[in-house]
């Protein structure tokens, strides 16, 4: 309840904001690029849950995405079933992967966790890229059915995408606010001071990671009824540092972070590809070099990251004013005093 | 038995070019506790540097060893201006701030040199050198040779002189060094240097076998932490093994069972070890917290 | 009766160096122990296996009869045993009414899911939760601080904000690591009143204490530890008047 009150305001502007966005930008270019947004923040959204809250990292949520991604158009495609069945199955598959790699590391911390889940991700995408007959390998999978009703324009299929972001944050945000949530972010705090007040750290860790798994798998999932097409380029290391990119930025512990750094790094993609079409030069990732940069500045300089960062700007810009309130009062009242006497 | 002695030949290749990423891992961690996830660009940068410079008609030796002191410096400011910035950050914000680092300097190889793969003229001629019926490259013999000579300097420094004494004095008490007028951020700085530099040196002579293009570094980095974790952090005698244990496995793997998923036997001894084992099966030598 | 923590031969190595040594005590149901001995004696090493963040390298615990060897750190809390700790072990980024909600963890049972979609279950709950924390924090005095954040407290406040986070969990046995270090006289004076008021209540202390003062009032029973062995035991008067807690004492005083 009292969660609800805390982020009231900033809730309705997001919804207003994502209500209008289609008509503010009523290109249909740009309902698609919404489109993209949304599906990535579900991802950032669960991978903050797991890196911010939890204080773990994953650098493989790209894999889980690709496996969300595959698990429904290789149901739908290949075995006929409803897309609707594809997408709840992916976000399970993704969900078992997540917790099959989750238990096996969930003793493991810092270093290790990070080359695990890396490699994790390598292993996926080798994985979708060998196995032929049922990814169709590097060449792709090809007339992945839409959604149905929704997947009729880009606007209706836009207010889907976001529906499903809206229930990705409020589910997040009540966790947050939760005794589960309250776990997560004790653990990130201190192990040993967790465990002494009773939470099992690992069940916890695993929550969050299979958790997070499951976003990712049901954005996936969405993405290849979207695209309608397939191949497995967008699910490797270059995306998943992409979200890493978007959850840094943001703020890692702030779901309205992963949120804000979403857009943000998508904008800055828009705007990278712009860049390219007016300068002939650019080639290659140069994508990354504006990520890589971010990720080493925004560690250097301002690791909270931006939302936390002007959160506490605003509540600091609060408190004064509250305090001048309160000066202004008392001097009135010592005021008023002097006239009584 | 031929064919076997051909794979095992070909993974003890590969495997000494990650027993040197492996030792460049430990190398840094030793001293600054911080693992540098940017350590295959080394490798990568070393590799595309010299194809760059002889593209501007600069010649191979000059070429190598230009593009060899440049990796060092690149591996010295990188320590000096970022790492020693945020030196007591915690172990999520340090692999952050490394990928960080890998991530831009893979952006700018791929913008400055292109997402096409390179290959790099062999030191010597293309003539394979046949053995009982294996046929090895002369280029590998090279190779194999540089990974045991910077391997044997690498020891003999950390164990002969009086530099690498000072080295393993911060590795094991940073402020003991200190108080006896050693300073850890300078050899932290070297630390640094002497991965870049034997970083590139592999880079370069892998660069004749496997083509070099801009993500080369991103494997070797995974594979060469693999081989510094199976041997144990701290341990770069059984990091060495490991990873030409490593680079065996992977060739077996991709001879026997898939070329293409060769990559991926590397990932699931990984993951495999850090199930089983995760301080290495050599064991673990003074690695210190440093968040692991 | 039998009593309610029973340590037997208890011991602890540190690489080599042996940091408890044969300990043996007894927590009877409702009393405040208190563990003192000179720094070094090994008084926060025993309270950590107590209180199950280090395993013992010898001997036996036993909590209500039940043998803690094989038993998860996690569970020690939903057991009856919670901790303070001695260099303070706060959760900075949450409210202070958060972390002393974090201390419920183990008296609800809302699951993840019950929680992400804000089920009326984990709602009311929640509430309760509240509800407690919030009367804890009356109880310690620090109602008017609950919506702070713990990380701009000062540090005798975050001392009562960790009683009362163990406190949440309705424990039967209490853990204290010094919580009176860096406190003044009056809030030492008003800590001991809050522990007789908890001991009132059934709960039992186990304190690691450096302030006599305190000891001597609330203690009905008292360990000394010199080099991790046990050099007496028994009442405050009793303990006062020992040869070889004087001298025990007195050897730390001349170094």
């Amino acid at each position: 309840m009292q969660a609800i009150n805390k982020w009231g305001k900033s809730f309705g502007i997001y919804l207003l904001l994502v209500i209008l966005f289609p008509f503010i930008m009523p290109d249909e270019y740009y309902r698609s690029v919404g489109i993209i947004i949304g599906l990535h923040a579900v991802v950032s959204i669960g991978l903050c849950l797991v890196m911010g809250l939890a204080g773990q990292i994953s650098l493989g949520q790209a894999a889980f995405w690709g496996i969300g991604a595959y698990t429904s158009a290789v149901l739908t495609t290949k075995y006929g079933l409803s897309p609707l069945i594809g997408l709840i199955a992916s976000g399970l598959l993704p969900g078992l992967f997540a917790f099959i790699l989750g238990r096996a590391i969930a003793g493991l911390q810092g270093y290790y966790l990070a080359m695990a889940t890396l490699a994790f991700g390598y292993i996926v995408q080798i994985g979708i890229n060998e196995w032929e007959p049922v990814t169709g390998g590097a060449s792709g999978m090809i007339s992945i059915p839409p959604i149905p009703f929704f997947g009729e324009s880009e606007l209706s299929m836009y207010y889907l995408i976001w529906g499903v972001v809206t229930c990705v944050l409020l589910f997040s945000l009540n966790l947050l606010h939760s005794r589960v949530g309250r776990a997560f972010r004790a653990i990130h705090k201190g192990e040993i001071a967790a465990t002494s007040m009773g939470i099992d750290v690992r069940k916890f860790k695993l929550n969050a990671f299979v958790i997070s798994g499951m976003f990712a798998g049901i954005s996936g999932g969405l993405y290849a009824h979207y695209m309608g097409i397939l191949d497995p380029q967008p699910f490797g290391l270059h995306d998943s540092i992409k979200f890493l990119t978007m959850v840094v930025i943001g703020g890692m512990t702030s779901i309205w972070g992963a949120l804000a750094g979403t857009v943000l790094i998508n904008s800055i993609s828009e705007g990278l590809v712009m860049l390219s079409e007016v300068i002939p030069g650019l080639q290659g990732d140069f994508d990354t070099i504006v990520f890589g940069a971010i990720l080493m500045l925004i560690i250097m300089f301002m690791p909270e990251g931006i939302v936390p960062c002007i959160r506490a700007a605003y509540e600091k810009a609060a408190a004064k004013r509250a305090k001048a309130k309160q000066v202004q009062k008392q001097s009135e009242q010592v005021v008023e005093r002097k006239a009584a006497t | 038995m031929t064919e076997l002695l051909q794979y095992v030949a070909n993974g003890l290749v590969s495997g000494g070019i990650y027993a040197i990423v492996a030792v460049g891992f430990i190398t840094i961690y030793s001293v600054s506790k911080v693992i540098n996830l940017a350590q295959g660009e080394f490798l990568m940068l070393g590799g595309m540097m010299t194809v760059a410079l002889i593209g501007m008609n600069i010649p191979y030796g000059e070429a190598a060893l230009l593009a060899i002191a440049a990796v060092t410096l690149i591996g010295v400011l990188m320590q000096k201006y970022v790492i020693a910035y945020v030196k007591n950050s915690n172990p999520i914000s340090l692999i952050i701030l490394t990928i960080g680092i890998s991530t831009l300097i893979r952006g700018i190889a791929s913008t400055a040199w292109g997402k096409d793969a390179f290959a790099l003229a062999p030191i010597t001629s293309n003539e394979p050198i046949s053995f009982a019926g294996v046929n090895i490259a002369q280029q590998s013999v090279w190779i194999l040779l540089s990974v045991l000579i910077i391997l044997f300097l690498l020891w003999f420094l950390m164990e002969k002189t009086i530099l690498g004494k000072k080295i393993n004095a911060c590795s094991i008490n940073p402020m003991a060094a200190r108080l006896m007028g050693i300073s850890p951020a300078k050899m932290s700085m070297l630390a640094f240097a002497i991965s870049g530099a034997t970083g590139a040196i592999a880079g370069i002579v892998i660069a004749p076998l496997n083509v070099t293009s801009y993500d080369v570094g991103v494997l070797l980095g995974i594979k060469g932490f693999s081989a510094a974790i199976l041997g144990g952090l701290g341990n770069p005698l059984g990091a060495t093994a490991a990873a030409f244990l490593l680079g065996i496995v992977e060739s077996l793997g991709a001879g026997y069972v898939s070329s293409g998923m060769k990559d991926a036997f590397a990932f699931l001894v990984l993951i495999g070890v850090l199930l089983i084992k995760p301080s290495g099966i050599f064991g673990e030598r003074s690695v210190g917290k440093g968040g692991l | 009766m039998t009593a309610l923590l029973e340590v037997q031969n208890l011991s602890r190595d540190f690489g080599g160096v042996r940091a408890v040594n044969r300990v043996d005590f007894q927590v009877q149901q409702g009393e405040i122990l208190a563990l003192i001995g000179p720094n070094g004696a090994g008084k926060s090493t025993v309270l950590n296996m107590v209180s199950g963040v280090i395993p013992p390298s010898e001997g036996e615990i036993r909590f209500d009869n039940k043998l803690m060897a094989s038993v998860p750190g996690y569970e020690y809390a939903g057991l009856g045993i919670t901790r303070t700790f001695q260099n303070l072990q706060t959760f900075d980024d949450m409210t202070v009414l958060e972390n002393v909600m974090v201390g419920m963890h183990t008296r609800t049972r809302s699951s993840l899911f019950a929680c992400g979609m804000n089920l009326a279950s984990a709602r009311s709950e929640e509430r309760e939760m509240r509800k407690r924390a919030q009367l804890w924090l009356e109880h310690v005095g620090l109602d008017a601080e609950s919506a702070s954040l713990a990380g701009s407290l000062p540090y005798g406040k975050l001392r009562l904000m960790e009683i009362a986070r163990a406190m949440v969990a309705e424990p039967r046995l209490l853990l204290l690591d010094e919580p009176a270090a860096g406190l003044n006289h009056t809030e030492t004076l008003e800590m001991s009143r809050m522990f007789q008021d908890i001991r009132k209540n059934g709960t039992a202390i186990l304190l690691v204490e450096h302030d006599m003062d305190m000891i001597m009032t609330i203690a009905d029973r008292i360990v000394v530890l010199d080099q991790g062995t046990k050099i007496a035991e028994g009442t405050p008067r009793e303990i006062q008047e020992n040869p070889r807690v004087i001298a025990a004492y007195l050897g730390e005083d001349e170094e």
